[in-house]
């Protein structure tokens, strides 16, 4: 294949893929405990859109779906998305720009500094909102960016933050965190559930403020990151071969650590902490289109929104009404396709 | 050698530390442009140290190193890969990217941001790769490819910058003997035919003899002895430098100096 007709096959390929992305989320629209019917459905949205609201048809559609739908399905829907979106162009960013296949969004121990956050929110019951946002997820947020900012003042030497440090202190702060975390779930054993569920990660509380406000986060962040996809292809050479290709690599790094981190914070005080999915669908990506980041990037992006709707789908449908955590579900079927690429890639190189 | 060579690159009173350990003392060094310079010395003597802080992957102190006259460190970055290419030592790839995509990343310090590569750039590409023999590669993954010819991908990624200049950094240490002579050979190539001016560190100090215009002979951080292979390379200085009783003989094929280590515990085998 020539170098053309792969750059047109990525076109496409994106292309297929967002249609892919949009017939999910219309079908998965129906699913759910209560029984609406994929026409009323998509009914009930027209009736929202400006200009196609006349082709839409209300009759018989009672007005308790139409809240079902509106205000509980489409936000939960449109979230998951970007969640799955934001997870995975922090994933493919991680491994690019630490030239580390194992990192995750949380390797700068985002996950552990979240849920102290959201435990100690919990325990001292911060009830009050901050921009509309809860006591909880502002807490949580709040000491993911302290423990990023920790995190990189341990591992900086000078202006430098090598990247053995970074992940070294990343998972030294973690498990320090997470000890504080045991100690408080131990000592406020009535608070326990709610501290659980909410490491384990889950959208079921998903609202329309929280899908503007990470949209308003998402996007042009995501555009920041393709913005340097050239430049993290070129990093991922090496250091030394990317900066005598005319890029500071120092300043690259910071500005891709400083904007994940904030993505991420964004998402872990909104959806808990979602393992899997920032580590395996940039992945699942590379084995299939290979490591130009122009193209991981959005791939990521779109695949891992997917990814996470199906996920999420299933644990809000699986044993409905009882929610699964959505964690347990990407790690359930996200691990096993995983493995069975990896050992067909193994195959092949062998 | 023609008349014209001024110096491209001068060098004056450079030191550099690394964790207060001195590597390099004192470096004073004109190269002049248009020829082929080898670094040569043993390990540890400072020759990768050197040649990064020409390549100003590590930031030399201001006003040492001058290009065209101008501090190097006044150059922006992507302006000064135009002028500079560097071919790191050990360059294995273990990326998804195919050989064409490596040698494009050449063209970075051309292309704006979001700008992607246009008809010149994939044309600067393909001239590249033919001028190292790896445009039958281009659409190989890097990965796949042998040491050699990965090489040879690497340097053609450099040619692509279109610099004056070019440094590489031991480009044949791990290479078998015939893919040494071919790197050699291309590098002379670029060298003589598009005066591309060469500062390499080498190992091999025949190797160096036979393709460098001028040996650079560093040793515990200080240039030793700089000249002609013939004057630098001598029984004397060999001793001095590498603790090594060597034999020194002219290389019947192109009259090149060439040293033969006398082996001292076996010297009467």
């Amino acid at each position: 294949m020539t170098f053309e007709d792969r750059k047109k096959n990525y076109k496409s390929l994106i292309l297929i893929s967002i249609v892919v992305l949009l017939l999910l989320i219309l079908s998965t629209i129906a699913f759910g405990a209560a029984n609406i019917t994929l026409e009323d459905s998509l009914n009930i949205i027209l009736s929202k859109i400006p200009i196609l609201k006349r082709f839409s048809n209300m009759q018989n559609i009672s007005s308790a779906h139409a809240a079902i739908l509106l205000n509980i399905r489409l936000p939960r829907i449109l979230l998951s998305c970007i969640v799955g979106m934001g997870l995975s162009i922090v994933g493919a960013v991680y491994q690019g720009i630490f030239n580390n296949p194992m990192a995750d969004p949380y390797v700068l121990g985002i996950s552990s500094g979240a849920a102290l956050g959201a435990a100690i929110a919990i325990v001292f019951h911060v009830e009050s909102m901050f921009l509309g946002i809860s006591g909880v997820a502002f807490s949580a947020f709040l000491f993911s960016i302290l423990t990023t900012l920790v995190v990189y003042n341990i591992a900086r030497v000078g202006n430098k933050a090598p990247t053995v440090n970074l992940l070294l202190a990343g998972v030294a702060v973690s498990f320090f965190l997470s000890s504080l975390i045991s100690i408080i779930m131990i000592l406020n054993r009535n608070e326990l559930d709610k501290i659980v569920f909410w490491t384990m990660g889950s959208l079921s509380a998903a609202n329309w403020k929280q899908v503007i406000f990470l949209f308003v986060v998402t996007v042009p962040l995501f555009l920041v990151m393709l913005f340097f996809s050239r430049d993290i292809n070129i990093i991922l050479l090496g250091d030394d071969s990317a900066k005598s290709l005319g890029i500071n690599v120092e300043l690259v790094k910071k500005i891709m650590l400083l904007i994940s981190s904030v993505l991420i914070a964004s998402i872990v005080s909104v959806s808990g902490i979602i393992g899997f999915v920032g580590l395996i669908i940039p992945h699942i990506v590379k084995l299939l289109i290979g490591s130009d980041h122009r193209i991981l990037i959005p791939f990521s992006a779109i695949i891992g929104a997917c990814f996470m709707l199906l996920s999420d789908t299933l644990a809000r449908t699986l044993l409905a009404p009882t929610e699964i955590p959505v964690g347990a579900i990407t790690s359930l079927f996200g691990a096993p396709y995983f493995i069975y690429l990896l050992y067909k890639t193994k195959k092949r190189v062998l | 050698m023609s008349m014209d060579n001024f110096s491209i690159i001068k060098i004056e009173g450079l030191n550099y530390s690394i964790n207060e350990k001195e590597i390099l003392k004192d470096i004073n060094l004109e190269i002049k442009k248009g020829l082929f310079y080898s670094i040569v010395g043993p390990n540890g003597s400072g020759k990768t140290t050197l040649l990064r802080n020409i390549s100003r992957t590590i930031e030399p102190p201001k006003n040492t190193i001058n290009i065209e006259t101008k501090d190097i460190l006044d150059f922006k970055y992507k302006d000064f890969a135009k002028i500079l290419s560097y071919v790191p030592q050990n360059t294995s790839i273990d990326l998804d990217f195919t050989s064409l995509d490596v040698v494009l990343m050449g063209r970075h310090p051309y292309l704006k941001r979001f700008e992607s590569e246009k008809q010149w750039d994939l044309a600067v590409a393909e001239k590249s790769m033919k001028m190292t023999n790896t445009w039958h590669l281009k659409d190989k993954s890097i990965k796949t490819l042998s040491g050699g010819e990965r090489q040879r991908v690497v340097i053609a990624r450099a040619l692509a910058q279109e610099s004056r200049i070019m440094l590489l950094d031991e480009p044949i240490s791990q290479l078998d003997i015939h893919n040494q002579i071919e790197i050699m050979d291309t590098i002379r190539l670029l060298n003589k035919k598009y005066g591309i001016t060469v500062i390499s560190v080498l190992h091999d100090l025949n190797i160096a003899a036979q393709y460098s215009d001028y040996l650079i002979f560093l040793h515990e951080g200080q240039i030793v002895s700089l000249g002609e292979p013939d004057s630098v390379l001598t029984e004397e200085t060999i001793k001095k430098v590498y603790n090594l009783d060597v034999l020194m003989i002219k290389n019947p094929i192109n009259g090149k100096p060439h040293l033969i280590p006398k082996s001292p515990r076996y010297s009467g085998l």
